[in-house]
């Protein structure tokens, strides 16, 4: 309990900060995106079940609704990750200094622990209203040749609950995995050494998941159901997870050898001591905008007015939408983390003679860098899915067009988020006032 | 040309206000390098001013009155952006620790500072490579910071301050982070590559060895200057700078222009030894010969004692007619393999 009135007296004493702001902010962001995920699910799952649909279109629209949820849950759990180290990255000296004034380890995780957990609380039900005040906006949306209703688009009390529970405890385990440093080093943060490396294990996962792929959509060696061909073709599209990072890195590493800038080169090179982080924040988005340009040509494949294509492409569009937005704060939060984690290297780069417009220019740099290779590539392998029917897409350029414009809005409001995080550059960096 | 002379008048800082107000600098004055290159060290005890200062002097912090002038130019009338310019072209930094950026290999860290200025990236890394060859870190330009050891890191910083050719270079506190032994090579090279460069050296330390190593030593307290006057001189310290303070310009050749060409001569292999004409040797040794003599002092001893734990005896260099004879105190730690690098604790 020690630990427990003690932080509530830290609390009083230091009040909230900016950076607590954030963090609470991202975790709304991801309950939100969460709420309104599954009461898309859950408004599906009613039709089908009142007999409002055709029960094979149905179950149909009810599985593709799983399948987004599964492609932006990863965005909600990575937007969680980045508030909780938001939430901690200017706590790092002072748990230090706890631990060096006698603070067990135990004391010191409780502490961080309330820390992250009393801004996921605050998220959660900020979050939760912002989930109620989008409803009737999403209640707009037609599906299935009928808009939503607000009811349906209301999951069950539990179902809140439950969600709420999930943000929380990402931000307990995720708390107590970035706290290991403190516990290894009181004495402060120890130098990091060449990042870890990826794994080629990666490729073969990939070649796998291709090879699967190949023989059950495409050959149709074993003869399957319509459901698990979509199954399929979603583990295809979140293996891009697996290589993503793999092809930023290496990108990275030519833009490294021939950057002639010092923001290019600082960026490539943080870009490439972490590719993972750097490819948490593209993720989601990357994988929407892949997803979204297969399906961006169901219209042209389904008979003139059949409602199941435009469901589709409608889907699609709001699945980019929503990992577009989800991604946009994610690289706001994640670069402010960032820039406060490295604010000792900010303030060396400002004393050195470092203009800031280099340090933030190398922060732009690390979003783009991974956005543009991410996003890119996904929207590559999208054209290369649908290349094939170049006709069809021809006959139908708007829906194309249309899924373009989204990609390409997609980055660019994540572009202007991490914009949002500069103004900290200039702060962290002239604030060092030496006694 | 240009004079490295760097004046601070009435320099007043305060920290806080009203009741909790804390003076940091009280109508401090002081002139740096008005005799040629010098190694000016700055002790007193926490909260005396001294971090405070180098900040003022170097122009990170604006002073709450007072000027500092350098080069002719009072800092107070430039904008923040062109004293972060000047940060970058004339002045040099080594701090504690932290400075170099973790994820750029040792070479990039120390061409950084010259593709800021606007140089084309393969030629600041062909200086960033030479002049970390001749700093002993031949093997290790591809490492990144935390792969090397604490006086290898320095090393590497030391090389950073000096590429783009600053005419003073500040240390807070350079040697804080290392043991003893690792800290008296790192500050003797620091003393010896900067003076050797032409540079003066400002130096925050509470290290009673690392001040004794300067030729000038600067007590504050309370943000005043208490006294300043020559280092200790304790036996068996870096001698060499009183030396050159005694008598600055009275040896227009000396250790700096030796040092250039007992790499040339010491270190086959390092870039200075295949390319002695190249521009960088070139450059080395002219604006060493250009300025007074950091530590040609005439019967020079070796370098003994805690500051040169490694080579036991002297190492002279052939000169020519008329010049001094004068030991290298830095060939044992600029050799670009052998005996001083190991004494850096290679973390392998």
């Amino acid at each position: 309990m020690t630990a427990v009135r003690l932080w509530a007296r830290l609390l009083r004493a230091t009040g909230p900060r900016a950076t607590d702001m954030l963090s609470a902010i991202a975790f709304a962001f991801a309950t939100a995106a969460l709420l309104a995920v599954l009461g898309g699910v859950n408004a599906f799952r009613l039709r089908l079940e009142t007999g409002a649909v055709a029960p094979d279109d149905g179950a149909l629209v009810l599985t593709l609704s799983f399948v987004a949820a599964a492609l932006l849950l990863p965005a909600v759990w990575t937007l969680a990750q980045a508030a909780v180290r938001l939430a901690l990255a200017r706590r790092d000296d002072r748990l230090a200094a706890l631990r060096l004034a006698g603070a067990t380890r135990s004391q010191v995780s409780v502490m961080a622990v309330l820390d992250a957990v009393a801004q996921a609380l605050v998220g959660v039900v900020v979050g939760a209203m912002l989930a109620l005040a989008v409803t009737p906006g999403i209640a707009r949306i037609e599906f299935q040749g009928l808009p939503f209703t607000v009811a349906e688009l209301l999951p069950p009390v539990w179902v809140w609950l439950a969600a709420a529970g999930a943000v929380v405890a990402v931000a307990l385990v995720a708390a107590l995995a970035s706290l290991r440093r403190v516990h290894v080093t009181p004495l402060g943060v120890a130098q990091r050494v060449r990042g870890k490396r990826l794994s080629l294990w990666r490729i073969g996962g990939f070649l796998a998941v291709v090879a699967v792929y190949l023989a059950l959509v495409v050959y149709d060696v074993v003869p399957v159901e319509l459901s698990v061909v979509i199954v399929m073709v979603s583990v295809l599209v979140l293996s891009y997870a697996l290589i993503g990072p793999l092809v930023i890195q290496g990108i990275a590493w030519l833009v490294a050898k021939g950057a002639r800038r010092p923001e290019t080169l600082i960026a490539a090179r943080r870009v490439i001591d972490d590719p993972r982080g750097a490819f948490n924040i593209v993720g989601a988005m990357s994988i929407a905008v892949m997803a979204g340009g297969a399906a961006s040509l169901a219209p042209a494949t389904a008979a003139p007015g059949d409602p199941f294509a435009v469901d589709i492409s409608t889907g699609a569009t709001l699945t980019i939408a929503i990992a577009g937005v989800l991604g946009a704060v994610l690289a706001g939060i994640a670069q402010s983390a960032k820039v406060l984690d490295q604010r000792r290297e900010h303030q060396a780069m400002h004393k050195l003679g470092v203009d800031l417009p280099v340090m933030q220019g190398a922060i732009m740099r690390q979003v783009a860098l991974p956005l543009l290779v991410g996003v890119g590539g996904a929207a590559g392998m999208a054209l290369l899915l649908i290349l094939p029917t170049f006709m069809l897409w021809i006959g139908n350029a708007s829906s194309v067009l249309m899924w373009a414009l989204m990609a390409v809005g997609a980055v660019v409001v994540t572009l202007g988020a991490t914009a949002c995080a500069l103004p900290l550059v200039r702060r962290v960096a002239t604030e060092a006032v030496p006694a | 040309m240009q004079t490295n002379r760097l004046d601070a008048h009435q320099l007043t800082h305060t920290y806080g206000q009203g009741d909790s107000a804390a003076p940091a600098l009280a109508d401090l004055s002081l002139t740096i390098g008005a005799n040629g290159p010098e190694a000016v060290a700055i002790m007193g005890p926490s909260g005396s001013g001294k971090s405070t200062l180098l900040h003022v002097l170097a122009g990170i912090i604006a002073p709450d009155a007072g000027r500092v002038v350098w080069r002719g130019s009072d800092l107070a009338t430039m904008r923040d952006s062109q004293r972060t310019k000047l940060r970058r072209s004339d002045f040099g930094f080594v701090f504690q620790s932290g400075q170099l950026l973790p994820e750029l290999p040792a070479i990039e860290n120390v061409a950084l500072p010259l593709m800021l200025g606007g140089g084309l990236r393969s030629g600041a890394e062909a200086a960033a490579g030479a002049l970390l060859h001749r700093l002993g870190l031949g093997g290790m330009l591809h490492r990144r910071p935390g792969e090397l050891s604490g006086g290898q890191a320095q090393r590497v910083a030391i090389a950073r301050a000096l590429v783009g050719d600053p005419g003073l270079v500040f240390a807070d506190e350079p040697t804080g982070a290392l043991d003893r032994s690792t800290g008296q090579a790192v500050m003797a090279l620091l003393i010896g590559a900067t003076l050797g460069h032409g540079a003066s050296l400002v130096v925050v330390t509470h290290d009673a060895e690392v001040a004794a190593a300067c030729s000038r030593v600067i007590r504050l307290e309370d943000g005043r200057i208490v006294s300043d006057g020559p280092g200790d001189a304790a036996p068996g310290a870096l001698q060499q700078p009183q030396a050159a303070e005694r008598a600055p310009q009275a040896q227009p050749h000396a250790q700096a222009q030796a040092y250039a060409r007992a790499q040339a001569q010491e270190a086959p292999g390092s870039a200075a030894a295949t390319a002695p004409a190249e521009p960088e040797p070139v450059r080395w040794g002219a604006k060493a010969a250009a300025h007074p003599a950091p530590y040609g002092a005439p019967n020079y001893g070796a370098p003994t004692g805690a500051s040169a734990p490694l080579v036991p005896t002297p190492v002279s260099y052939g000169m020519a007619r008329g010049e001094q004879r004068v030991a290298n105190p830095m060939q044992q730690w600029i050799a670009p393999s052998g005996t001083g690098a190991e004494s850096f604790g290679d973390p392998r």
